[in-house]
This record gives structure tokens, sequence and C-alpha cells, in this order.
């Protein structure tokens, strides 16, 4: 989403400016998260005639299969929104899994000891927030790899969770009208989750690009030094960006936990890998400063239409895992090819 | 047993301790000079080595001090101590003085040092290896295959095997160096596609689900690989120190080792001195596959099955804690194969004492994680001071 300057001067165009008037279709290739979205859209409209073509072996446009994705994009994606605005500002977090599971149980754990659902809700968040805060605090305090800290982290919250837990999950019946609110239907198919979720990429396009600090998270991710030298409080933006993260995490933790019924501290297994996964796939830099919103709800859609696609045709499972580190390396050395092109 | 155990241990502590003589490593050429020069300097008053360049001579203490095997050594004497004082005063209430405790210990402790072992030389060349538990699992997996179905003799299956850990070692390398892709992606991406691969060819043909194989080598290999060898040693040992030697050759005595080093340290002084840093990183990517083969062909001819499930329990992160916690510089750069191997004891150990004391399996990752977290800390601040310039140098 970088704003692409425009030339005054049309000369400057056929110079080859960098700043030059671009052709739509090269603005779009040169976006971020173009490739991506050329594969998804084609992909998705493959998916759609082979459902129309072939609508007893291939039930893609079912409404069952639609609901089936709109229940499982929102978890992983909201995730790796997250995860995606740490990985803009240059830094990783391996423990996004763990604070899922962590926080959504303490929530859980909360309202069953008679907390009103507000103060359970913040309970979450005010997990998630402190995980983010420690997350950061090493990083930034001894200076070691975000990768490494958060890596501990997620061995230290997992099993802090399984102790509290005693690895019993806990059956979680909200009211009413909250279980709707969260995920409810719209007009039939519709999901509420897929609704927040949607929500919450508004949110963070806004944080990144509407707000300073988004720009502040550009900066620091992009150089460091640069950053540093205009002025911009780099440690500051960092832990900003480990606390949303691990925020995050957390809503994705407590819609999780509304839609299951059930507490658990467990989460599925290597959740922290995909959302990594996906963000290199919507075209995040990995060294930071490079990147959108859109590309990571774009990459967290693609992931589940192949794993979709990879269920419906009632291939092993495996092929997934396969399409997933395929994807890490191919995606990765296309955002390298396509760094140096632009 | 336990005095066998000690002994392997203490003959590689002490080939170290009289190999490592600085804390970085400089080329052969360079060490003689300095240590030539340390030498005329060793009778100078001692104020004017403490402000001197890193070059010059310090005292035992210091050196020793600033060793990187040193924390892990020392955390693992009072560890091991501690156990065997409180296990001889309440022989009754911990049970790890027992034969067949140690015999535990000796069984696991090398299997997860000679993983350690393979990822430590890689984070001294400055790449990380993330896939080793599945190279760990298809290699031997494949080998069962040949043995069991395809009806091959036991070396050719063990080639077989060792053939798997170059062909992944050299992909990991070739995309990390020819693509441009951060190791610890690439190495992530083999991850996830060797545990497809694996449950590709593990998938049974009669419930068409993953399913364990059990490797049958004969028993002569068998006994030779985890039974006793040389009059009692648990064989599992004898290959630890066999393969930890040849780590702390390579690295010390040949000069693949000081390419290693110089690779990982500064890539383009390396570089620039003529060292081909490409080449020698593929290679190191190669050396870590093939440890993290023969460590998972040593662990399945004990326990004789292979399953599948094996590439979930999180391997690739112990042995990356095991070096850290050894004192491995996560940068790159420094290191030592005595420090990867007790980083590996120290984590099993206390996996095990933490068993035998009963507590809930649980709290195990977070001690790990809080031991990474401990080690890297004290090895970074540690490595920016001594990197620092000091003095007039």
């Amino acid at each position: 989403m970088t704003p692409q300057p425009t030339a005054a001067d049309p000369a400057e165009d056929r110079a080859g400016n960098r700043y030059a008037r671009r052709s739509l279709a090269d603005r779009f290739r040169a976006h971020p998260a173009g490739n991506v979205a050329i594969v998804l859209i084609v992909a998705f409209a493959g998916c759609v005639l082979a459902g129309l073509l072939w609508p007893d072996d291939f039930r893609f446009l079912t409404q069952a299969n639609m609901t089936q994705l709109m229940r499982a994009i929102p978890t992983i994606g909201i995730i790796s929104l997250g995860v995606g605005l740490l990985m803009i500002a240059g830094e990783y977090d391996l423990s996004v899994g763990a604070v899922f599971g962590l926080s959504s149980y303490m929530m859980v754990y909360v309202y069953l000891a008679g907390a009103p659902l507000p103060l359970a809700i913040l309970v979450a968040f005010v997990t998630g927030a402190a995980a983010g805060f420690l997350n950061g605090w090493i990083t930034l305090r001894f200076g070691i790899p975000s990768f490494i800290t958060t890596l501990g982290t997620l061995f230290i919250l997992r099993s802090g969770g399984r102790v509290i837990s005693g690895n019993k999950p806990l059956s979680f019946f909200p009211p009413e009208w909250f279980q709707s609110l969260l995920t409810g239907k719209l007009f039939g198919t519709l999901q509420a989750q897929f609704l927040w979720f949607l929500a919450l990429a508004v949110i963070a396009y806004l944080v990144l690009n509407r707000h300073w600090l988004g720009n502040h998270f550009f900066a620091v991710g992009g150089n460091q030094n640069a950053a540093n030298s205009v002025g911009i409080n780099v440690k500051r933006a960092k832990m900003a960006a480990f606390v949303l993260c691990s925020l995050f995490a957390s809503a994705a933790g407590i819609l999780s936990v509304t839609r299951v019924n059930s507490g658990t501290t467990e989460s599925q297994a290597l959740m922290e890998l995909e959302a990594v996964a996906i963000c290199v796939m919507g075209g995040l830099a990995l060294t930071g400063g490079r990147g959108s919103i859109i590309g990571v709800v774009i990459g967290a859609c693609m992931l589940h239409l192949v794993g979709d696609v990879i269920l419906m045709a009632q291939l092993p499972g495996f092929y997934l895992d396969l399409f997933i580190g395929v994807i890490i390396v191919f995606g990765v050395s296309m955002n390298q090819l396509a760094k140096k092109k632009y | 047993l336990l005095f066998a155990y000690g002994a392997s241990v203490d003959e590689v502590a002490w080939a170290e301790a009289r190999r490592s003589v600085g804390i970085f490593r400089q080329p052969n050429h360079l060490r003689r000079s300095a240590t030539t020069m340390s030498e005329a300097q060793n009778d100078q008053p001692a104020a004017t080595s403490a402000s001197a360049g890193r070059y010059t001579q310090m005292t035992f203490w210091t050196r020793l001090r600033r060793h990187p095997t040193t924390n892990v050594a020392v955390l693992y004497t009072l560890l091991f101590g501690t156990c065997l004082i409180v296990s001889l005063l309440f022989p009754a209430s911990l049970h790890f003085l027992e034969a067949g405790n140690l015999n535990v210990l000796a069984q696991q402790v090398p299997v997860i040092a000679i993983l350690a072992v393979g990822a430590g030389m890689l984070m001294i060349a400055g790449e990380f290896d993330l896939s080793v538990a599945g190279v760990y699992t298809l290699a031997p997996y494949l080998m069962a295959m040949a043995l069991n179905k395809w009806g091959l003799p036991l070396l050719p299956a063990l080639a077989l095997a060792i053939l798997v850990g170059l062909a992944v070692g050299l992909i990991n390398g070739l995309v990390t160096i020819r693509l441009g892709v951060p190791s610890f992606i690439a190495t992530l991406g083999m991850m996830f596609f060797l545990r497809g691969i694996v449950r590709f060819v593990s998938i049974s043909s009669v419930t068409g689900q993953p399913d364990q194989i059990s490797l049958n080598p004969g028993e002569t290999f068998a006994n030779l690989v985890s039974g006793r060898i040389l009059g009692g040693i648990q064989a599992q040992l004898f290959w630890l120190a066999v393969f930890a030697l040849l780590a702390g050759l390579i690295l010390n005595r040949h000069v693949l080792g000081n390419h290693i080093f110089a690779a990982g340290g500064d890539r383009e002084a390396a570089r620039k001195s003529g060292i081909a840093v490409d080449r020698v990183k593929v290679v190191t990517f190669m050396i870590c596959s093939v440890y993290a083969v023969i460590a998972g062909v040593i662990q399945a001819t004990r326990i004789n099955t292979i399953t599948p499930a094996q590439t979930l329990t999180g391997l690739e992160l112990q042995a990356i804690a095991s070096a850290v916690i050894g004192g491995v510089y996560l940068f790159g750069g420094r290191g030592t194969v005595l420090g990867m191997v007790l980083g590996a004891a120290l984590i099993v150990t206390v996996e095990n004492v933490l068993i035998l004391m009963r507590f809930p399996g649980e709290y195990m990752p977070a001690f790990i994680g809080a031991l990474v977290i401990l080690s890297v800390i004290i090895n970074t601040s540690f490595g920016s001071r001594i990197s620092r310039p000091r003095g007039s140098l």
C-alpha cells in the first residue's frame, strides 16, 4: 500500500525514473501482494469452475464448504495479522500459538470463576499484552534476536499453560448474545467470525497505513539506524509491535474458544509457523519494512483454499504440509526477486 | 558405567581445553604468531597485558572465564554433583545413581548430543537448521524400508540413509545460498516438506494411515550401535565420542573448520580473504544433516521402531537449545564441540532428574525455554564485550 508518488514531468517517464507514473498493471505487479493476489484469483476461479462442472465430485460451492472455509480462516488469519505487523517492524514472534491458547484459557477460567464476561475478555487481552511485553522486553533490553526470545517464551508459555490447566479443557458456554455476536451467521452463509477477521484487518490496516505508529513500523523494519537518526524511538515502536502481535493472538483465541465452546491451552501445533508462512505468501519481506495487510488476508485465504482443495480432492493431509513447505521457500525467493526488480 | 561415562567426556574435555587457546579462532599462522607474541610478553607486568590487545596473553583465570565452554561446564558439574550428593544421601527418594537410570542417560544423551553437534557446527558457520527432526526420522525410515521391503543388504541401506542426509543438506544449503533465503526460513520450509514426505512414505497399505516401521538391522549392527562394546561401555557413548572428536578435529585442526569460523564470524571479511564462503556453508549444511541421520539411526536401532510422529517432538529446538546453552554464539563464529555436548547432556539430565522427582512433565519445556533465553543473554552480552576493541588495538 505504499503510495506511488507521481512524477510532475512525463519526460521522466521515458527516462525510467523510479518516480515516474506507471501503468496500473505495473503498479499491481509491483505491489507486495500483487503476485499472490493473482494466484488467489486464478485458484479461486478454478475452484468455482470445477465446482460448477463437477458439482458431485468437487463440492466446493456447497454451503457447508463455504461455511467451513469461513470458519477456518479467521483463527489463523487474525494471528497472522499480528505476526505480519511485527514482521514489518523487523521482528518475529514464534510464541503466538502459546499466547493464543493461554489467553483464551485464562478468559474461560476467569469466567467460570464467576467474573462478568467483559472482565473475562479483559483478562484475555491483559494476558496477551503481558506476553507481548515480556517478548519485547527480553528482545530489546538484551539485544537478542526475537526469533530466539519467542522460541523460548513459546516453550515457557506453553508449559505454563499446561501447568495451570492440568491438561484438562474447560467447557465454555457464554451468553447467547455473545456467542451469536462472535460466531453467528448473517444471511445464512456469511459467518460472523469472518466479518470479525475483516474488521480486525481494517484496524490493522488503519494502524499500519493511517497512523504514525505504522510509519514507524515500516521505518524501523526497513532500516533501524536510519529510523533512529530521524528521531524515531526504535524500541518504543518495536515494543508496540510486539504487544499488538500478542493482542491479535488473544483476539483469535477469544474467537476460537467461543466457537468450539471449550477452553484449552493446547493450541494447534505449529500455528506460529503457519502464520509466518501466510505472511511470506502475502508478500511481507522477512527482513522487515515491506508488506501490506491485504497481503496477509490474501495469504490466509490462499492457505486455507489449498487445504480445502486437498481435503475435497480426498488427497492425504501430508500434501498440505508439503505445500506449506514449498510455499515458504518459493514465496521468499519470489519476494527476494521482486525486491531486486522494483 | 559412571566412570566409563565420565572418562569419555573428560577425554574430550581435556583435549578441547588443551586445544583452545584463544576465544577467537584465527588462521593457524596468526594463532602461532599470537602465541609467540604472548610468550614474549609473559614477563611484562600484569597491568600491560590487561590493557593490551586481544592477542596478548591473558591470565589463566581470565582465559577460563571467557572460554565459551566454561559456563556450561560449571553448570553441568554443579548439576551432576548435586544429583550425585543428593542421591548418595537419600538413595530412597532420588534414584539417580542407579545403574538403570545412568543407563538411560547414557542412551539418551548421545542422540541429542550428536544432533546438537551438527546443528552447532552450522550455527558457528552462521546458519540455522530447523529441519533436523525430519532427516532424523526420514533417513532411518527409508533405511528400514530398504531392509524390510526392498531386501537391500545392511550397508547399502545405511548408505541410502546417509545419502538422504547429504541430499537434504545440499538442498538446504543451495536454497539458502543461491536463492538468498534466510536459512531459518529455508529450513522451516524443509521441515514442513520433510514432515509431508515422512507421512507419505509411511502410509500403510492396510489402514491407509501413517504407520510406524520396525528396524531390524541384524544383531551385529544393533550390538555395535546400541549394545555394549569395549568391555561394557554403552555403545552410544563410544559413537558420541567418535563423532564429537571428528567434529572437533574438523573445526580445530582442518582448514574447513577455520573457514567455518571465518564464514560465521564475518562473512565479508572471509570472502575478501579468499574463502569460498558459499561452498563452506553448503558443506556445513550437509554435515549437519548427516549428523542428524546418524543420531536418527542410533536411536532407531535402540528402540527398534520409527514413528512418523517423531517429526513433531521439537527435536530441532532441543538441538539448537543444546548448542546455545553450550556457548555457541547465536550470530556465528564462536563455539566449541565440548560445549554443545555438555549443553545436550545438561538438557537430558535435567529432564531425567525432573522425571525422577516426579515433576509433572509439563515443567520441562518451560525449563528449556528459560535456559535458552538465559544462555543467549549471557552469551550475547559476553560476545559484545569481547568483540569491542580494547586498548590500543
